[in-house]
């Protein structure tokens, strides 16, 4: 179904889509165009396709069931949507600790990466993340829960301190807090791993 | 080294959002948004019939833009006009003149009986709905609603679950009858409210939406529904219609909300209705278009009868 023609809401912040949906339920599929990629993105990179697609749909019909609750004053729905699907994925603990306990056993890629990069890709950060991929896995299954939501919330979903703050609830001193400890834990992983490489990418950029 | 970079360019071997996945999800929503006409199981969490808020909110239709055109009789006494002040606050002394005092119980069933007629706008038969429904006091039990016609039975809420305004009457019991207080706890939607505060202009709207879906309720607590319509007296933008329209066999006037320019309530299509001479509260029309569809009706809806029973299928 689409919104029906007629209806302006292209232009419309997220809080004003809502409050709309209030009484036009159907307008809440604004929402879902404007946001599905990002949050299936978010929920795919944590959790694999299959539970993403579970994830995603679920975060919207959540958050349709929970328009009545949204603060209006927040134009940005991110920060609420990507807060359900954290909360959501955490119902997946297990499948995303053997997800990135699987990513973090696959062999680094050979150099160079696939055939069809070009030189020009191979020498961007892509590369040394695709290189780090398994200690980056690691590092982030061995992180508490709540550090790494605020760290895929910031790295991943794009949210800053405040908006990451909002999603999950806590104050943004926590956020700050909890988000210093997990970059803390990640770097000591990675430098680990191969410091020297890393610190040679580094002084590239 | 920048490890929230690293991250960034990670896609973690993430697979992109295929078509059929995206028209899946969006199903879903769109399952979820038309649960009053369609249920369908939806896995995962507790969802909730639409009717959850039908029951606590103004109207359940779909609404589209176009504002009620009142017709003048001109035959009634006060054909001058008269303020949404006027209008609302007099009808806050017709609810607490007539309104009896209830105490229901929790195991008891708010019932309620509302028609609700559709007259197409192109010309056609009226369509005409009675709904009645039987909504559980303190949330705890199955209700079992009817919305145009559709009868369904609402579970009851889940752990973390709630609606707001609220539903049980335990929460509706504590909310004030001092106007301007009301309008600060329902802007603050169930966090500690702050009176000492200024409402900002951008939560009008949503002291509205509110107020109107608190009043939507057949039944309040003494002096809520008074209380409600003094707040909504106080909501800048709410504004009487000129002229008179007829009613449910009532000369009535309409007062209505207009929000500001650009806001999805600017073009203020809903209508309350209130009685001419004594201003008692009539109901609601607006125009509207039948959802998923086309045709655009004028739909008029009120309350028949309501009460307090111990058992859903029971009348007063």
């Amino acid at each position: 179904m689409t919104v029906e023609p007629g209806v302006s809401v292209g232009q419309d912040s997220d809080a004003s889509v809502i409050e709309r949906s209030w009484d036009e339920p159907e307008v809440f599929a604004v929402l879902f165009d404007r946001h599905a990629d990002s949050v299936h993105r978010y929920a795919a990179r944590r959790l694999g396709g299959e539970a993403a697609e579970d994830v995603m749909a679920e975060t919207f019909t959540t958050a349709f069931q929970q328009r009545f609750r949204y603060r209006t004053e927040s134009a940005d729905a991110r920060p609420w949507l990507f807060g359900i699907a954290t909360n959501l994925i955490g119902r997946h603990r297990r499948a995303e600790a053997r997800r990135l306990k699987a990513l973090g056993r696959l062999p680094a890629p050979a150099a160079g990466g696939p055939a069809d990069e070009t030189v020009a890709d191979q020498v961007a950060a892509r590369v040394s993340a695709q290189a780090v991929r398994g200690e980056l896995a690691g590092a982030l299954a061995r992180l508490p829960a709540r550090h790494r939501d605020v760290l895929l919330l910031v790295a991943w979903a794009d949210l800053g301190y405040e908006e990451a703050a909002a999603a999950l609830g806590v104050p943004v001193g926590t956020v700050r807090s909890r988000l210093h400890r997990a970059r803390r834990k990640v770097r000591e992983a990675l430098g680990g791993s191969d410091p020297t490489a890393l610190r040679e990418e580094s002084d590239h950029e | 080294m920048n490890e929230i970079e690293l991250l960034r360019e990670w896609d973690a071997d993430a697979p992109p959002l295929t078509d059929a996945a995206r028209a899946r999800a969006r199903f879903r929503l769109q399952q979820a948004m038309q649960a009053p006409a369609a249920p369908v199981a939806v896995s995962g969490v507790g969802r909730r019939p639409l009717l959850r808020i039908a029951v606590a909110g103004v109207a359940a239709a779909a609404v589209t833009a176009t504002v009620v055109v009142t017709q003048d009789t001109g035959t009634e006494p006060r054909t001058r006009t008269v303020s949404a002040t006027t209008v609302l606050r007099g009808a806050a002394a017709e609810a607490l003149r007539t309104e009896k005092p209830v105490a229901p119980r929790d195991d008891q069933f708010i019932y309620t009986k509302e028609v609700i007629e559709r007259r197409p706008v192109g010309g056609g038969p009226v369509k005409r709905y009675v709904d009645e429904s039987w909504s559980s006091v303190d949330g705890s039990k199955k209700s079992y609603v009817s919305e145009l016609g559709y009868k369904q039975w609402v579970p009851p809420f889940q752990k973390g679950e709630y609606s707001w305004p609220p539903m049980e009457w335990s929460k509706l019991e504590k909310l004030p009858l001092d106007p301007a207080r009301l309008t600060i706890v329902l802007r603050e939607s169930g966090t500690k409210p702050d009176f000492s505060r200024k409402t900002r202009p951008e939560e009008w709207p949503f002291v509205q939406t509110y107020l109107s879906a608190l009043l939507a309720k057949s039944v309040l607590p003494k002096g809520l529904r008074s209380a409600a319509y003094k707040a909504l007296a106080a909501v800048p933008g709410v504004q009487v219609l000129p002229g008179r329209t007829e009613f449910n066999g009532h000369s009535a006037i309409g007062v209505r909300y207009v929000g500001r320019p650009g806001t999805p309530w600017a073009d203020g299509r809903r209508v309350l209705l209130f009685d001419a001479k004594t201003y008692q509260y009539l109901g609601l029309r607006e125009r509207t278009t039948v959802k998923f569809t086309k045709r655009v009706v004028e739909q008029s809806q009120y309350v028949v009868a309501s009460g307090v029973v111990d058992r859903v299928f029971q009348r007063p």
